[in-house]
């Protein structure tokens, strides 16, 4: 070794520079907490536009022989564009953002992992999805006749997947390399350990998607030669939009709403290991990306309509499993639960996320079986929209919960309460109606989910339906349903903007829930830039264990019966960390 | 800021991370594995439609360089050495060692995906012109920005390493690199042999 190379000083971390509290900030921020706002406020305005356009299309479907609204220039295009902002532009981006806001904080972490990759990740996401909808502006996206603006969707859409997974690395690495060193993984909080369980999935199925992307760019530039040109785009992309894969994007919700469970039960988590497992089997579940190897939407006749079933069912059987962990933690409960908008937006949350998995399995075993002499299968009918309304119900309805529940932290107040419980009650019917009605057209009557060689044919559908029946009524009774989730969103936004910019509602204290996870532990909202000191837990509730140990105190030195420290838990918790 | 006295809290501000960068990486390549392996499935899958691939897939006349192309795989392993001597040097703190390793193991790298240019001018097929063509291109291409990637992210690791950042505490960085690296050279081998010797 050289004397040169013995000079070299050890490695010291270096601490974030403090954040401009300007404007300016929020463009050069590495801040998560400011990183997770982002995300959050810019995707629920991108879920509001995207179910505009979804609720465009399910009016256009209320006429079985012509259009409504859409003309055959945009049907297409506007069909799929409501999938990407819903997808893409709204949910994983949602969670995404609560994950980085909270799981750095719920780990014991002092920032996000790569603060200033998680920025790019916002603003990468942000221009590229400008991008996306500027290709449909100019004729572009599937179905469109710019070539150009073909071109230019199949890169920006490459562009907002490549950004949604350096935001997901940068949480999953927080979570495994950033967490208290006495936090084992398998002690993390539900929702940090669904973020580390979603950032996996999303990182080996949305690469099968970006390798599709890259083939349909270049044959798409290149002579067209193999892939069916602009229609053949959201052909080879469907897979991205439905079950199971659509289960990857909402594994954190379910993570949400075991945050929110335990703590307005006042009690532990029951079989907390089993929760966390079955949120890694959910996860596994969606596992779609098996069905792009098929380059056809028809395929469910041999292994992979069999792959499809248990995918389905291992997903189905992961929600009964955190349907039944959740009703004994309740049970559990030393009181009787409040029932504010936060806990029933989980529990209704935990109801559609039965339905979605119980109708994705029907589907899939229909589809399957050699006994169904269906002409058509489901997979390619209204039923599948169906599915999706019900996934993108139930995580509204986890978000409804999450915010509710987070706001405090988030903002600094609490949600107005009659707000949130309209927006739970409206994302509730929306999920139901929005899929009840494409779920019967489809089953019954055949509706063409989108008819992908023709779009238009989709709006058209009486020329290829041979019983047309009751789907233009189905179809308005799921239009109506896509209109109670936009009232939600709208609902939503209008109560963070209300708490948020108006002040109404409570000054949150530090923990002003009795919650359990770490990131109670500090001012509500915590101050920007990172965090001086960083707590070192060896629990993900550390906050539930300090409560329990103070109960014992107190029973012990005879100020109060073991029931009565139970029941003042929370109250108990709450004090003595906002002091 | 308060702190939040959960338990007694220890200086805890200065917490070595080390491998939140290794960690990343192996998410990012766990990522690329997964985009070869599907651009693998979707070519094979392509090619299976074909009736006779054997002759009905590449065009005719199209000569491929196999000579030049094995090289391109050799230099590529080559590089895997070089860049593991990279890891080696730095634990070590052996700062000339490393910095040669680097140099050569980015010259390897320009040297292969220099080959691949040149055996797609060589081959003289042009781009849009056959489902092959444009799948053999699809699959280089991205076996070619993998390889650029690597560089580049080998290249802004260095410079960190010229800042000091090595020995047994500095050198993650240098390794999350080279472990990309390695996925790079790997990607670039079962592309080649799909693409050039399946055909």
């Amino acid at each position: 070794m050289t004397e040169a190379t013995t000079e070299i000083a050890d490695a010291q971390p270096v601490l974030p520079p403090r954040e401009h509290q300007s404007p300016i900030g929020w463009l050069t921020t590495s801040d998560h907490k400011r990183i997770g706002r982002l995300f959050i406020v810019t995707a629920l305005l991108v879920l509001g536009a995207g179910l505009v356009c979804e609720l465009l299309v399910r009016i256009d479907l209320t006429d079985a022989e012509d259009f409504v609204i859409l003309d055959a220039d945009t049907f297409g295009q506007i069909f799929v564009l409501s999938k990407d902002l819903l997808v893409f532009g709204g949910l994983v981006p949602l969670f995404l953002g609560f994950a980085i806001y909270v799981v750095p904080l719920q780990v014991g972490a002092g920032n996000i992992a790569f603060p200033r990759a998680a920025l790019a990740s916002f603003w990468g996401w942000f221009a590229t999805g400008g991008l996306l909808i500027a290709s449909y502006s100019i004729n572009g996206g599937p179905y469109g006749g710019e070539a150009e603006g073909v071109d230019l969707y199949l890169i920006a859409l490459a562009g907002v997947l490549l950004s949604l997974l350096l935001g997901a690395i940068c949480v999953a690495a927080t979570v495994l390399t950033m967490r208290s060193p006495r936090l084992f993984v398998d002690d993390t909080p539900p929702f940090a350990w669904s973020a580390l369980v979603t950032a996996a999935m999303l990182m080996v199925t949305i690469p099968v998607a970006l390798a599709q992307l890259a083939m349909l760019y270049i044959d798409h530039r290149y002579g067209r030669l193999y892939l069916d040109g602009n229609y053949g785009i959201f052909q080879q992309l469907e897979w991205l939009y439905r079950t199971p894969q659509l289960y990857v994007y909402a594994i954190p919700a379910l993570g949400a709403v075991a945050e929110v469970i335990p703590v307005w039960s006042g009690t532990r988590q029951q079989q907390r290991p089993v929760v966390a497992y079955a949120i890694g089997a959910f996860g596994l579940a969606g596992f779609g990306a098996a069905g792009s190897l098929a380059n056809e939407p028809v395929y469910f006749e041999d292994y992979q309509g069999l792959l499809n079933v248990g995918l389905h069912a291992l997903a189905l059987v992961a929600v009964l499993v955190l349907l039944g962990a959740w009703g004994a933690t309740l049970v559990h409960s030393r009181s009787l639960p409040r029932l504010d908008a936060a806990l029933l937006a989980a529990l209704a949350a935990g109801l559609i996320f039965l339905v979605s998995t119980a109708h994705g399995v029907l589907g899939a075993f229909i589809d399957w079986s050699p006994l169904s002499d269906r002409e058509v299968q489901l997979l390619l009918t209204t039923w599948t929209s169906a599915g999706q309304a019900l996934v993108i119900g139930a995580v509204l309805l986890a978000a409804v919960a999450a915010l509710a529940y987070w706001a405090p932290k988030i903002w600094g107040r609490r949600l107005p309460e009659p707000l949130s419980l309209l927006a739970l009650l409206a994302a509730l019917a929306g999920a139901l109606l929005a899929a009840v009605g494409p779920a019967v057209a489809g089953a019954l009557q055949d509706q063409p989910y989108l008819v992908f060689e023709d779009p238009n044919s989709t709006t058209n559908y009486a020329q290829i339906v041979d019983d047309v029946g009751n789907a233009d009524a189905y179809a308005a009774i799921g239009a109506v349903g896509v209109g109670l989730l936009l009232a939600a969103v709208v609902l939503i936004v209008g109560n963070i903007v209300l708490s948020a910019l108006f002040r109404v509602g409570a000054a949150a204290a530090a923990d002003p829930w009795g919650a359990q996870t770490a990131e109670w532990a500090l001012p509500s909202p915590p101050a920007m830039g990172p965090l001086d000191d960083l707590p070192d837990l060896v629990d993900g509730t550390p906050l539930l264990e300090r409560a329990d140990a103070a109960g014992e105190l107190a029973a012990a030195s005879g100020e109060g019966d073991d029931a009565e420290a139970g029941a003042a838990r929370s109250e108990e918790a709450g004090e003595e960390v906002t002091v | 800021m308060a702190a939040p006295a959960l338990t007694p809290v220890e200086q805890l501000v200065t917490r070595a991370r080390p491998h939140s960068l290794v960690v990343a990486t192996g998410f990012a390549v766990a990522g690329g594995v997964m985009l070869v392996a599907a651009l693998v499935a979707f070519y094979l899958g392509f090619r299976n439609e074909i009736s006779d691939p054997g002759t009905n897939w590449v065009p005719r006349g199209v000569d491929i360089p196999n000579a030049q192309l094995g090289m391109a795989v050799v230099t590529a392993i080559l590089s895997m050495i070089t860049a593991q001597w990279i890891v080696y040097a730095s634990r070590r703190r052996e700062r000339g060692h490393t910095f040669v390793a680097i140099g050569i193991t980015i010259l390897f790298g320009v040297a292969w995906i220099n080959m691949i240019f040149f055996a797609f001018n060589f081959m003289e097929v042009g781009i849009g012109t056959t489902q092959w063509s444009n799948l053999a291109y699809t699959l280089t291409g991205v076996a070619v920005a993998i390889g650029m990637v690597a560089i580049g992210f080998l290249a802004l690791m260095s410079i960190r390493a010229f800042g000091g950042e090595d020995g047994p505490e500095g050198t993650a960085p240098l390794a999350a690199a080279v472990m990309f690296w390695h996925f790079s050279v790997l990607a670039f081998i079962a592309l080649w042999y799909v693409v050039f010797v399946v055909k």
